[in-house]
């Protein structure tokens, strides 16, 4: 295994992502045990760098992207990679092995995996990036297969997606320009060097700034309070999206990302608040921990609940009774995932929150600081443990209503796993210690000096269990009561509620601003744009009138000669009545302005003009035999308008074709295109070497929204022919 | 205006109008011409096709669709720009290969080459979609 062995494992992610959907042609939903074979495999391979990690060396590799922005696929993994890596490739595995029998035999599953695999490559490179620019590259990678995933579900499933998309959106920019800013005052954009430079950017005025940004990016993602909305509503997706998505990767994005950041920002005022919000307080080991506990127990309770809506058919906790008698494997795997987030004793879930009580209670900083994020904390894990007891109870306890069977083997063994890992990675606590101590000093910059077990004594953490506990049992006791509360409560606001009225008052300001440019009529929308010429070409006559005009050079005889004829054939063409004969002598008008691109010297122009004239002029010809002969009369005003607006525009036009045309010395650009294009490119012709080599990237743009537009307009056409797909 | 001189008169200058277009492809590196060029010309023999037989004789010329024209000449233009960063250099830089072929003398081919014919498929790609516009619904123009 050398340094490089966690760059080919994130190339072989990306690369399943490309033949994941070839797989799915032919194995169908068996794929998924291929994909999970893969996954495990990279999984092993990165967890065979832990021993490297925990000696404290993390792996580097990089490799150059776009060196002139200072851009590098650089990939470092440390304990807190590794530690969401794992999670990544292994869940990833089990989510591909449930999908394998969710999904009906003979279905098309080709998308599902390809997107699948493709998120589970970007959420990897996220979180194996050194270099911030790749970061959010794919960070949005991350965003935009989500959405795919999301949305995959039919028409309620794309407006969710839409939610959940404008909202990780959002943040994404945010995070941007947080991470945009940071560089700059670092100068650089690796974040081992950012880092490395430490207290230079705390210290910066803009900190505050970068702080609150990549704070927005990470709480977006993480569907953090207040932009906790859009998460309930992503629940459309099939369940292993859900699984996969909200038990072990995307959600846990933004948790990476406060993580990776605390090294540097930990101490501060305004970085405290959030993270001792999310209960990610200095002591990481904990929240390390806590991140794999919860990975397990809400990826098993995702599957369950798949599985008991493909057996009951619903997922309506109201409508579901007694299948613990029915169903009693099921009803065990549930109840082993909900016990470790209810955070009972012996399971993994109990270990990692102990732990989380005593980081919180020992949190440095400010005095307030460590009683308000354990009462938080111990808040929050007796409605968990609430809620826990309520799952279990609701669906599996009672009476059945009808009767069930157990769901088939493949469907409930990947729940099974990861609830029995949830107990047995207790047991191999004395094993992972290493790591966990290497992940705090990862995100911290100091040992941890974690001591995990399941006894340490009698502690206050052990203290704030058994309030957690009891507390937890009572609000499940007081259930009814507390519902009919609840009932009666109305928020003046939903998170939902107010994100789509601001939703739907851009998409009004939208048709608001764009309802003067939508007419039937060819004659509004000419007059827009000729209009913003005028506004152009008068503005710059302003701004440039009094400046030294160039030498003047004489214009040739026979330049005259063409403009002369020009002007005849333009007022031929107002003149006409007929449609044809208008586009006929416009198509000479082009015709001869190809010929003083001849004089002027500019073979390509004047070939282009050429081509350009010729294709329109019969395009025209061909639109034009669907419409009258001969056009409509005009009235007065109208009349007079155009005239003013053609008038104007022709003379501004005209006026800066004279000045601009071959009246100026070479510019030193085009003195060093002129040059350089024969040695740097190996091509004569300097027009095409400005298209295909110095401006290639321009064009590039061109094409890419010529193509764009193109494929848009068709697909217009076809629906307004009412051709359907 | 399918009449019986323009159908033998598309016929007989089709192939010389195609081959024009590809030679200014070819050539657009040295001289006057390249993938705009060169597509646009490639337009005129389609646009000559519709006339003398409708959108079944564009297919006939060239049976692929305007969407794919458009994606796959996309494709080759961003591969072109991928090609150059994994041979080490910049986004989109050229390379030229020189070769002495025997009986034609030395030629240089630029890998911008392979840029300019993304170019020109998404041009033509335009123009077939345009075209195929005009006359889904009337067949052969009479």
């Amino acid at each position: 295994m050398s340094a490089t062995a966690s760059g080919w494992v994130l190339a072989a992610s990306f690369a399943t992502a490309a033949v994941a959907p070839l797989l799915a042609r032919w194995f169908g939903r068996n794929t998924g045990y291929a994909l999970g074979m893969l996954y495990a495999a990279g999984g092993a391979i990165l967890a065979a760098q832990a021993p490297a990690i925990v000696r404290g060396e993390p792996i580097v590799a990089s490799m150059e992207w776009i060196p002139s922005l200072d851009v590098r696929l650089s990939i470092s993994l440390d304990g807190l990679s590794l530690l969401f890596s794992l999670l990544i490739l292994w869940i990833g595995a089990i989510v591909s092995v449930y999908s394998a029998r969710y999904f009906s035999p003979g279905g098309s599953v080709g998308r599902h995996y390809g997107l699948m695999s493709l998120f589970a490559a970007s959420m990897l490179g996220l979180v194996l990036s050194d270099n911030v620019i790749a970061m959010f590259v794919f960070w949005e990678l991350t965003s935009i297969t989500s959405f795919f995933l999301i949305g995959g579900n039919g028409k309620t499933g794309s407006k969710q997606a839409m939610r959940a998309f404008l909202v990780t959106g959002l943040g994404g920019l945010a995070l941007l320009g947080g991470l945009l800013l940071m560089s700059v005052v670092a100068g650089s954009t690796s974040l081992r060097e950012i880092f490395a430079g430490g207290s230079a950017i705390v210290d910066h005025a803009a900190a505050p700034a970068i702080m609150a940004l990549i704070i927005l990016g990470a709480f977006t993602k993480s569907a953090q309070m207040p932009f906790h909305f859009w998460l309930p509503g992503a629940m459309v997706a099939p369940t292993p999206v859900s699984t996969y998505l909200h038990s072990a990767t995307m959600v846990k994005a933004g948790i990476y990302l406060l993580a990776r950041m605390s090294p540097l920002f930990g101490g501060q005022r305004g970085w405290m608040i959030p993270i001792v919000l999310t209960g990610l307080i200095t002591a990481l080991a904990a929240a390390a921990a806590h991140t794999m506990a919860h990975a397990l127990y809400k990826a098993t309770l995702f599957m369950i609940v798949g599985v008991v809506d493909h057996q009951a058919g619903g997922r309506d906790i109201r409508e579901l009774h007694g299948l613990g008698r029915m169903m009693p494997i099921t009803a065990t795997v549930a109840a082993l995932a909900a016990m470790s987030m209810a955070g009972l004793p012996p399971f993994f879930g109990f270990v990692s929150k102990e732990e989380s009580f005593g980081a919180l209670l020992a949190a440095p900083g400010a005095g307030w600081i460590a009683p308000v994020a354990a009462a938080l904390a111990v808040l929050a894990s007796m409605l968990t443990f609430a809620y826990s007891a309520r799952l279990i109870e609701g669906a599996f306890g009672g009476q059945p209503t009808r009767p069930l069977a157990e769901p088939p083997r493949g469907l409930l063994a990947p729940a099974a796993v990861t609830a029995v890992a949830g107990l047995v990675l207790t047991g191999a606590l004395p094993r992972l210690i290493s790591l966990l101590d290497r992940i705090a000093q990862d995100a911290v910059g100091t040992a941890g000096h974690v001591k995990f077990a399941l006894w340490h004594g009698i502690t206050p953490a052990l203290g704030l269990s058994v309030i957690t506990i009891t507390g937890g049992l009572a609000l499940y006791a007081l259930r009814r009561r507390i519902d009919t509360g609840f009932d009666r409560v109305r928020l003046p606001a939903s998170g939902t509620g107010s994100f789509d009225a601001v939703y739907d008052t851009i998409v009004a300001a939208g048709r608001a601003a764009g309802r003067p440019f939508i007419s039937r009529a060819a004659a509004i929308h000419a007059s827009w744009v000729l209009g913003a010429v005028i506004v152009a070409a008068g503005g710059a006559w302003l701004a440039y009138r009094t400046a030294q005009p160039p030498p003047v050079a004489a214009t040739p005889g026979e330049d005259w000669l063409i403009v002369a004829l020009i002007a005849v054939a333009a007022g031929a063409a107002i003149r006409a009545r007929s449609r044809i004969a208008a586009v006929a002598l416009i198509g000479a008008t082009g015709f001869l302005i190809a010929v003083l691109y001849v004089l002027l010297g500019a073979p390509d122009l004047a070939l282009t003009q050429l081509l350009v004239e010729t294709l329109t002029v019969t395009l025209v010809v061909m639109v034009f035999r669907r419409l009258p002969r001969r056009f409509e009369p005009v009235r007065g005003a109208r009349r007079l308008r155009a005239a003013g607006i053609a008038i104007v525009t022709g003379t501004l036009a005209g006026a800066a074709a004279y000045a601009f045309a071959g009246r100026r010395p070479l510019s030193d650009v085009a003195g060093y295109y002129l040059e350089a294009a024969e040695p740097v490119t190996g091509g004569s012709n300097v027009v095409n070497t400005i298209l295909v080599d110095f401006r290639a990237l321009d064009t590039l743009g061109e094409i890419t929204v010529l193509a764009v537009a193109a494929l848009g307009v068709y697909a217009l056409v076809r629906l307004a022919k009412g051709g359907g797909a | 205006m399918s009449t019986v001189i323009l159908r033998t008169t598309a016929r007989l200058v089709t192939p010389g109008i195609v081959g024009a277009s590809l030679y200014l492809l070819l050539r657009g590196h040295n001289a006057p011409g390249g993938g705009f060029i060169g597509a646009l010309v490639a337009g005129a023999a389609i646009v000559l096709r519709y006339l003398v037989g409708g959108p079944v004789a564009v297919r006939r010329m060239l049976p692929v669709s305007a969407e794919s024209l458009l994606g796959v000449g996309l494709l080759i233009a961003l591969m072109t720009g991928i090609g150059s960063l994994i041979a080490g250099s910049e986004f989109l830089t050229s390379t030229i290969w020189s070769a002495r072929i025997p009986g034609i003398g030395k030629v240089k081919v630029a890998s911008s080459l392979a840029f300019d014919i993304g170019v020109y498929l998404i041009v033509l790609g335009v123009i077939v979609g345009v075209v195929g516009f005009l006359g889904e619904d009337d067949q052969v123009m009479q």
